[in-house]
Order: C-alpha cells, then sequence, then structure tokens
C-alpha cells in the first residue's frame, strides 16, 4: 500500500523545540516563543519530561487577534515583561510556524524592543539582555535543524574579534550529544591541555547539578564565552549539522574549521582523536590511551554476540548515522529510518562502509517520503534490536523485540541526559548495553 | 462547526458563571495548552479512533503519547497520525494530501472513525477540512470527523467544550442500541460517564464499584471508550459530569436534545465517592439498587479505613500546598481531610469562580493563592510550613530543585487517584513521599563544606 500525505508516528518534533533546547545550555538565557499557547505549553512539557530539569521556555501565546491582525504588542509587551522579570543574559525570540506564516517582522519587533529598553534603562537593572531572532518554523526541518540555527544565530549576533586565545578551541556538539557526552569531551580536550568553549554546554546546565529552583539555566556557557568564541584558535563541530555554525566562525574571524561526525565507534573516535593530536601536536594521555585498548578488548569479547545481529535505527539525523557506523562495526545489520528529508541508510550487511542513498520509494514520491516509526515498524520485523526513543515502547512491544532507547524525546527512562556515548569510553558503555540485551535473551529455556 | 461558534462556545448556558455580567466562562491567562490540546484531550482517549492532526510537526511531534489515558482494548489511539506540512503544503494547499493521508489510515488501520484536528496553520491558509472529510467519509464508509480547534482560538478549556460540541454533533445518537443486538428494554439503571478520561487506569476502580451495586455504565466519554459505545449514549438514563466544567456543553446538549439528566460528581475521596455512588443510586428509585448502593458504601469505607490505618497516623497534621490543573481542586481538599491533611494554601488560576467560592468555603479565603507564579508557590510552601506540594508535573521539579515532598496530580501522573482504592494509593505516595529519607540525606553537607 503506497503512503502518501501522511506520517505515522513521526520521528521528528518541532524546530522550535530544539531550539529551545539550545538555549538551555546558556547561562541565564530564556527562550521565548512567538507563538500560540499550545506550541508553548506541549514544548515544555516534553522538554521537561526528557531533561527532568526546570526549562526556560516562555511564550506569547497569541491568540485570533493577532494570529490575524499581528502580534507586535504582544512580542513587545512580552519582551519587556520578560526582561524586567527574569533579567536573562539572552532572550532567544523564537518565530514559530503561525508567526512566520503571517509574516510577522519580528526582527523590526525586537529592534523597537532594544530602543524601548535603552530608554528604561533605570528601571530595567540588566539592559544588557542580548535579544535575538531564531527563525524556526515547524514546516522546515526538525529537532536537530532548529537546534543548529539557534546555535547560528548567537554564533553571528554574539561572537566577537580580537586576538587570537592560543589554546582555546571551540566545540559546537548537535543536539545528540548528552550533558554525560559534552562532559566526556571536554575532559578529553583537556588533556591535550586545550581550553574548550562549547556552545552550548548542557553538561553544566541540565546535569542534575542544579540546587534550587530557577526559570533560567543558572551554569551553562556564558556570554562572555560566547563572546570570545571569535579568538578561538580552532572550531571544532560536532555531528553534520553543525558545520554550518563553524563556518559562520570561519569565514567572519577566520578560525580553522573542523567537521567531525559523532564520535561513536572505533573509527569516529580515532578520527576525533587524530585531529586533537594534529593541531596540538600531543601524543594523548596514558588514560585515553588505556581506554581505547578497554574499548577494542570489549569489541572482541563481544563480538561473537554482535555479529550478524539486525538492528532497526530509528533516530533523527546524526544520531541515526553514529549509530549505524558503529553496529556495522561491530559486524551488525542496519535498518534505518530517519526524520524526512534526509537520506536512508542502506542495510549494509557486514560491511565496514555505509551507503546512503534515497530509497526507492522516498524518489517515487518526489522526495516527499516520510520516514516515521512507521516505516520502521515494517522493517522491523525479524530484527533482533530496535534503536529508537521512548515512541518505540509500543513497537517493541507489538512485535517483541527488545528496545534501546536514545535520541529524543526519552521521557520513559531515568539519566538519559547523562548517558555516555561518545569517545571509547563511551563507546564501550554503548557496545555492553547492547551486548547485554542480546545477552539477556540468549539462553532461554524451551517452552 | 466554524470559527464563529467560538463566542457561543464560550457562553456555556449551563455555566453559572455566565449568569454573572461581564464573565464569560473563558479562563484567566497564561501558561496553559491551547484550544487544539483541549480538544485532543477529550477525544483521544476514544480507543479504536484514528486520531489525524492536519498541522504543521508540533502538534502531533511534540505531544503524541504524551496524555496517560490508558485502554484496556485497542490501542490505535496511542499512534501519533499527522500530516506535517510542508512549506509546500502551506504555499499549495494541503486538501489533497490530507485526503489521500485519511484514505491511507482507513485502509491500513481500519479504525472505527477518524477524528482529523485542523490546528492553526491549515486554519490560517483557510484550508477547507469539513469537506475534505465529508468526501473522505463518502469513500471509506466510516466516520472521518472534522474537529476545528487550531490553538489560536483559546486555551485548553475552549477546546474541551469544542471536542463536547464535536461529540453531540457527529457522534453521540448516531447509532441506535440495537444496531448493535441490544434490546432497548434490556436497558436498565444505565449511566455515562462524561469527562472522565481514563488518566492512570482511574476508571477501572469506579466502574467495578458501579458493577457492585448494579448500574450499567452504558458509555465512558471518553476514557477508555471505543467509538461505538459513544455513538448511542443517547439511551442512558443518567449522566455522571466527571470534571465539571471541562465537558458540562456534553451534559446539557445531552439533557436537551434526548431527555437526559445530569449529575456533577466527583470520585476523589471517601466522602466524594460515597455521594456519587448514593446520589446515582437515588436516582433510579430503585430500592434494591439503593440498598445495594449503601451495602457497598459500608463494605468499601470499611476496607479503604483498614487499609488507611496503616498510613493515617503519619499523615495527621500534614500540611499541603495544592495547586491543581484540570482536576477540582476542591474535590482534592475533600481527599485530603479525609487523609487528615490541612491545605494550607490553593493556587486557583485554573479554577473557574463557582470552583473558587467551594474551595473558599472549604479552607476560607485567606488560603487562596492567586498569583501561582513558582515564585508564589514557594513562598506560600514556606510561609505555611507545608510538608508536601501536590499539583501538577510541571511543577515537579520547582518542588524537587528546592527538595520539597510532592506528588503529580495532573494528567501526566502515574497512578490513579479515584475512588475508595485510588485514596489508599494517594495516601500511600504522600507517606512515601513525607517520609523519604532522601530528604535528610539532601540537606546532609558534604565533607568538603
Amino acid at each position: 500500500m503506497k503512503k502518501f500525505g501522511v506520517s505515522v508516528n513521526p520521528l521528528k518534533t518541532s524546530p522550535a523545540l530544539g531550539a529551545a533546547y539550545a538555549l538551555q545550555g546558556i547561562k541565564g538565557a530564556i527562550a521565548l516563543f512567538h507563538a500560540a499557547p499550545g506550541c508553548t505549553f506541549l514544548g515544555k512539557v516534553l522538554l521537561t519530561q526528557h531533561l527532568r530539569e526546570p526549562v526556560g521556555l516562555l511564550g506569547t501565546d497569541i491568540k485570533e487577534m493577532p494570529t490575524i491582525m499581528g502580534g507586535w504588542d504582544d512580542l513587545k509587551k512580552r519582551i519587556t515583561d520578560v526582561c524586567e522579570k527574569f533579567k536573562p543574559s539572552l532572550i532567544g525570540v523564537i518565530g514559530t510556524a503561525l508567526a512566520e506564516v503571517r509574516g510577522e517582522d519580528i526582527r523590526k519587533i525586537i529592534e523597537d524592543c532594544r530602543l524601548k529598553i535603552e530608554d528604561f534603562k533605570s528601571s530595567i537593572v540588566n539592559s544588557q539582555s542580548s535579544i535575538i531572532y531564531i527563525s524556526c518554523p515547524d514546516y522546515m526541518g526538525g529537532f536537530g535543524e532548529g537546534y543548529a540555527k539557534a546555535i547560528e544565530v548567537v554564533i553571528e549576533n554574539l561572537a566577537e574579534n580580537g586576538p587570537v586565545i592560543p589554546n582555546q578551541i571551540n566545540i559546537l556538539p548537535c543536539e545528540s550529544l548528552t550533558a554525560g557526552d559534552i562532559e566526556e569531551i571536554k575532559d578529553i580536550i583537556s588533556t591535550f591541555g586545550l581550553k574548550p568553549i562549547v556552545l552550548s554546554d548542557l553538561s553544566l546546565s541540565m546535569d542534575g547539578s542544579k540546587e534550587r529552583f530557577s526559570n533560567l539555566p543558572l551554569d551553562g556557557t556564558a556570554i562572555d564565552e560566547i563572546k570570545a568564541m571569535g579568538r578561538s584558535s580552532a572550531t571544532f563541530s560536532i555531528g553534520e549539522g553543525m558545520k554550518k555554525a563553524g563556518e559562520i566562525l570561519r569565514d567572519r574571524f577566520s578560525i580553522p574549521l573542523y567537521p567531525l561526525s559523532l564520535p561513536i565507534g572505533l573509527e569516529a573516535s580515532d578520527n576525533f582523536i587524530r585531529c586533537l593530536m594534529e593541531i596540538t601536536g600531543k601524543k594523548p594521555s596514558e588514560r585515553i590511551e588505556r581506554w581505547r585498548r578497554k574499548f577494542v578488548d570489549g569489541m572482541v569479547d563481544t563480538h561473537l554476540l554482535m555479529a550478524g545481529k539486525k538492528a532497526a535505527v530509528g533516530l533523527e539525523g546524526k544520531l541515526c548515522l553514529g549509530i549505524s557506523r558503529f553496529c556495522l562495526e561491530m559486524g551488525m545489520q542496519v535498518k534505518g529510518a530517519r526524520g524526512k528529508p534526509a537520506p536512508r541508510i542502506k542495510c549494509g550487511a557486514g560491511s565496514a562502509s555505509m551507503s546512503l542513498h534515497d530509497s526507492s520509494r522516498d524518489s517515487k514520491q518526489g522526495g516527499q517520503g516520510t520516514s516515521d516509526l512507521e516505516d520502521l515498524e515494517d522493517m522491523a520485523e525479524g530484527v533482533d534490536l530496535i534503536i529508537t526513543n521512548s515512541h518505540g515502547k509500543e513497537i517493541s512491544e507489538r512485535l517483541g523485540i527488545p528496545l534501546l532507547r536514545m535520541g529524543f524525546p526519552v521521557f520513559d527512562r531515568f539519566g538519559e541526559p547523562l548517558k555516555l556515548r561518545v569517545g571509547y569510553r563511551g563507546s564501550l558503555n554503548l557496545l555492553f548495553e547492547m551486548a547485554n540485551i542480546f545477552y539477556e535473551n540468549r539462553f532461554c529455556n524451551k517452552g | 462547526m466554524g470559527f464563529a461558534n467560538t463566542a457561543e462556545i464560550l457562553k456555556e448556558p449551563a455555566c453559572k458563571l455566565n449568569h454573572q455580567p461581564d464573565r464569560a466562562c473563558e479562563r484567566p491567562k497564561g501558561g496553559e495548552s491551547c484550544a487544539f490540546d483541549g480538544a485532543f484531550i477529550v477525544l483521544n482517549p476514544i480507543t479504536d479512533a484514528a486520531h489525524l492532526i492536519h498541522g504543521t510537526i508540533a502538534c502531533c511531534g511534540n505531544s503524541y503519547e504524551g496524555r496517560g489515558s490508558l485502554s484496556s482494548g485497542s490501542r490505535l489511539y496511542r499512534y501519533g497520525f499527522t500530516t506535517d506540512m510542508t512549506e509546500m503544503d502551506i504555499v499549495y494547499g494541503s486538501e489533497g494530501k490530507l485526503k489521500e493521508g485519511i484514505l491511507y489510515i482507513a485502509q491500513r488501520y481500519k479504525p472505527s472513525a477518524i477524528f482529523v484536528y485542523s490546528t492553526c496553520i491549515p486554519a490560517l491558509t483557510g484550508e477547507d477540512v469539513e469537506t475534505v472529510c465529508k468526501d473522505a467519509c463518502k469513500k471509506t464508509g466510516i466516520p472521518v470527523i472534522p474537529v476545528i480547534a487550531p490553538g489560536f482560538l483559546g486555551h485548553k478549556n475552549l477546546g474541551n467544550r469544542i471536542a463536547g460540541e464535536v461529540l453531540l454533533d457527529y457522534v453521540i445518537g448516531t447509532r441506535r442500541i440495537s444496531d448493535f443486538g441490544f434490546r432497548i428494554s434490556d436497558l436498565k439503571h444505565t449511566i455515562n460517564f462524561i469527562g472522565e478520561y481514563n488518566i492512570a487506569g482511574e476508571i477501572w476502580d469506579i466502574l467495578s464499584l458501579f458493577e457492585k451495586i448494579g448500574i450499567n455504565v452504558l458509555s465512558k466519554i471518553t476514557g477508555d471508550s471505543t467509538f461505538r459505545e459513544i455513538t448511542y449514549a443517547h439511551h442512558a438514563g443518567l449522566n455522571l459530569l466527571v470534571c465539571g466544567r471541562a465537558l458540562i456543553n456534553v451534559a446539557r446538549g445531552m439533557e436537551e436534545r434526548y431527555g437526559i439528566p445530569f449529575r456533577e460528581v466527583s470520585f476523589y475521596g471517601m466522602k466524594n465517592t460515597g455521594s456519587a455512588l448514593r446520589e446515582t443510586a437515588r436516582f433510579f428509585q430503585d430500592k434494591n439498587i439503593i440498598e445495594r448502593a449503601e451495602m457497598v458504601i459500608q463494605e468499601e469505607e470499611a476496607f479503604t479505613k483498614k487499609a488507611l490505618s496503616l498510613y493515617i497516623e503519619k499523615l495527621k497534621g500534614k500540611r499541603a500546598v495544592l495547586y491543581t490543573g484540570g482536576v477540582k481542586s476542591w474535590s482534592i481538599i475533600s481527599a485530603l481531610n479525609d487523609l487528615g491533611i490541612e491545605v494550607t494554601a490553593c493556587g486557583v488560576k485554573k479554577s473557574s469562580l463557582s470552583d473558587i467560592d467551594k474551595i473558599k468555603s472549604l479552607i476560607g479565603e485567606e488560603r487562596i493563592l492567586k498569583d501561582v507564579s513558582p515564585k508564589n508557590i514557594l513562598e506560600a510552601i514556606y510561609s505555611t510550613n507545608a510538608d508536601i506540594l501536590i499539583a501538577g508535573g510541571r511543577n515537579q521539579y520547582l518542588a524537587y530543585k528546592e527538595r520539597i515532598p510532592f506528588i503529580d496530580i495532573n494528567q501526566e501522573r502515574h497512578t490513579a487517584y479515584a475512588g475508595y482504592k485510588g485514596l489508599v494509593r494517594m495516601a500511600e505516595d504522600i507517606v512515601k513521599t513525607i517520609y523519604s529519607p532522601v530528604w535528610e540525606i539532601a540537606k546532609k553537607k558534604s565533607p568538603w563544606e
């Protein structure tokens, strides 16, 4: 039966939500949706369920009249209110589909607000709040695209020129990296004697270390650090979608850019370390060497259990690639689905190289093919493991196939934001987690 | 039903508020969900229907499987169906796409009906969802029902009512019970639930009580329901309106159209549950039923008191700050009083005026909390020396971050708190959180402090 016009159990979440997620890693930042009330409410609920932390997300809650006549006043009032009440370091005004379809001139409104805030400097303590406009209509892209867009806009608006700071490097992690992953990457980079500035640094704000309630992230990348990003000696973008943000830094401030894929698995982790060795001219620390040995040892220990196992991977964008590569390295077979309109991953039966192509169905539909969890379910018949977000639970139950949860959202497991899956150490974690699932199902009594 | 009716829906005649000058049934502003979400919450628990969200990705992608309604049958309602509108759809229109989508769902999933939710963007670009539904209905032979509830129309409460109107216009009364091989004369002592969504399985505890008494629940609107059972809901003798304001228009509409009276009841706490059972039983004026109801109440209360004895000592004199959303605050206050817990402050932002009056009479005016910003909630907890915050999931991490015991009372909750068994669970959870050793540990100084 040909599927057209509908996405069933979508993998995608909204780009506006991805932008809001990015802002959670910036110290004192707040996301402001210019949208109907539900966009903000449902988004906040989902982010809170995933992160299990208070989340800084507000909205203009526009109704019929502003939808038709324009929401200038609502947005202006909300921006000034937010400045006064929360004194944020940064307000990210996120234009959602409703405002963008109407064609709201948000840039102009923000300009007006800036002037107004200047006027009332005395009454508003923090007149230094930066206000930026992130256009993230829901009809373009998904969570990852929104996240990347927010990082690009933040860099465009805040990074400043200046003398180069040697040893300072920019890290632009994609949305798939958890707080745990980011912490590991920072640790690894520090062992090379480098000082990383991470944008955005969820490992400081969304790791559970906050000890009192606050609407805003109490920690994370500081505004001054973002400003100083224009003076770094190199930029690492991690995950394919983050390259553009790195290019802005490269084009504006001539900072060399090293675009990396997610360091999951041996080859990708090696690439990451090799890159660090190149720019520092140093050898990795003994600890990193040992972790590599441990990871390879783990690969050998588990290889018999892993080889030939089939996994159905349903994840958005970069994580899908990273996890699929990892599985292929272990001799597994991968079937994949990812949020549209990205290309599909071909089943790479046992080969270590992987090819990407548009599946025939996608091209038949003129590139409109939705890749959703229904597609995943259709191809998951007979596989040994399903890897997707919490929405995979129903599929896993229907097919009786174990589920490994990751990606966004994961709302029915504790600890997802702290999961570590990158680098040698993280890959080993992931390997053992996966292997133990297979182990569990290996010896079963008859009947 | 188009947008023109919005104002009329807000002026619900059965709602007492509307008899006050300048005060429609609309809610106070801010921090709430939209009309689409409100409509979805009401209709989504119809388990064997497909719920297709026509709009951009956020409406479905950010919310499906997010509500806690449980099913004893079909799981189709948990599927997230969306047209996932793109830029091209906005420019060129997506009515054709929507129709294809409906046909695909009908063919592959064989739903009992398809609800098509029109959200902000198609409403803004002016898509004729109603006509698409009509055509698709003819083609598929199953009901395809338009739910015109773009988020910008208003808040959740308005969406609840829109869904109510949809139920009245497109579902209730469309089939007769005789169509399904039952005789109307078989129907004795039948009731419907209106506004109970089977969050965490609450409806199952309540159903068993009515079963014991001998009162038959014909249709559940809509928790754990099938589309079919709602189509013949108009055969029932009495409607029980469980979540007051949300679906009052359905209760009133059924009274007007089919002459079915309704009673407002609550199943939170022993007193409320008892009087709900008693009132329902008395309605049927059957001595047998009334006697059996009294017996069930007596039995259940004895059982509950025994089960509660484990907790009641520990709960005596405890103080709670309460801020509920969908669930009526006053009925929770009554449940907490059953447990010996004093409510020291109660947020009323989401309550209607008549609810607020009831709350005032229960706890006194000075304990009403109008401003429910996180800061104000915290202040209320600290200034009244409260032991626990009882609120919705969104305030969970407010409490946890401040190291305050907490239980979740809103629609995302995982535990059923209604009926007698629910009250025991509530007591157990409150004891568990208040007496957890974790609060002491969290306050302990680290070795370096």
